[in-house]
């Protein structure tokens, strides 16, 4: 077995929602495996801390506001002017908010799809021009959540735009099988990071407990995630494009 | 409407099929020679001429003769310089 199948050495990753959570630990991850990172997010702070923990490489990052479509193609254009092509995408930006169907007004759809759909779906439209990315071939990865396919009180935006990647990556990966570009998505239940920590406080006692109990494994760590994604974006998945991977602990087989 | 110029359609094709050589697409080059030309490209190209100039083509005529010339027959020869 070629025992670099599954590095990513001198891959050029671009990561979305890179300063904190799942994002973050992807950084981390992709650059001990070998990789380039290219890091995006809003917060400078904690993109600055993110970028201090990656093993030594190649690295650039950008404080940006992924909805403002217009900035994308900028920041797209100045890394490969500085690190070179793109041949790895991950799409871990994302917004979540526990609102019930009476408080989901029009407006908390189109925020949450921006962030959670959209803006990825811009980048890959970005990436995938030819003078941006690797002509050996590429992967794109959304990081979408088991919440896509299946339901929770409250959550009708998030599972919806949500839901909206796992249907997207399907008729992109058919759309950039001519670029050699292949497009998947992870689908994780509750994995342990800032941002579920804020949604699981705001719960009452008794569902947070009905929540871990749900996840036969246990909840989630940002590493199971990122691991599974630097699987996707390494050539020892050369076969797969258009999957929907389920990453949940057990929580989808009961 | 303003007539289209031949130029500046030319260099619409070769836009939206990324073709980066400067020198390689007249009126007359076969569209589905070229490297940069896939199963994808009549839909990219059609798509291309109703966004930007408002005109609606069958893919299945474009099909026939993949030429620019064919395709501004396809358009209608009186919409351009």
């Amino acid at each position: 077995m070629n025992k670099n199948l599954f590095n990513l050495k001198n891959k050029n990753i671009f990561i979305t929602g890179a300063s904190s959570g799942i994002g973050r630990q992807c950084a981390i991850t992709f650059s001990q495996l070998g990789a380039n990172i290219i890091l995006v997010a809003r917060n400078k702070e904690r993109l600055e801390q993110t970028f201090n923990k990656l093993k030594k490489g190649n690295h650039i990052f950008f404080v940006q506001d992924i909805t403002e479509y217009d900035k994308l193609e900028e920041i797209v254009n100045i890394s490969v002017e500085k690190i070179g092509k793109i041949s790895g995408f991950v799409h871990s930006a994302g917004v979540d908010k526990l609102l019930p169907l009476k408080f989901t007004e029009p407006v908390i759809y189109e925020e949450m799809f921006a962030t959670n759909a959209i803006s990825g779906f811009e980048f890959a439209r970005i990436i995938s021009k030819k003078k941006y990315i690797d002509r050996e071939g590429a992967s794109f990865v959304f990081i979408s959540s088991i919440m896509g396919i299946l339901g929770q009180i409250g959550k009708i935006a998030y599972c919806s735009s949500k839901g909206a990647i796992i249907s997207g990556i399907k008729a992109m990966a058919l759309e950039l099988v001519s670029k050699k570009i292949r497009v998947n998505s992870i689908l994780p239940a509750v994995v342990e990071t800032e941002m579920s920590k804020q949604v699981l406080g705001n719960l009452s006692k008794e569902s947070r407990e009905e929540i871990l109990n749900m996840h036969p494994l246990g909840l989630g760590k940002p590493e199971d995630i990122a691991n599974t994604c630097a699987f996707l974006l390494s050539d020892a998945s050369r076969w797969i494009t258009g999957t929907n991977l389920i990453v949940d602990g057990g929580y989808s087989a009961k | 409407m303003e007539k289209i110029k031949k130029e500046e359609f030319v260099q619409d094709i070769k836009e939206v099929l990324e073709v980066e050589d400067d020198n390689k697409i007249t009126l007359d080059t076969n569209l589905a020679d070229l490297e940069e030309y896939d199963s994808l490209s009549v839909l990219v190209i059609v798509t291309m001429i109703d966004k930007k100039y408002g005109k609606q083509i069958s893919s299945s005529d474009f099909e026939k003769n993949t030429t620019i010339k064919s395709l501004m027959e396809l358009i209608g020869k009186e919409y351009f310089e």
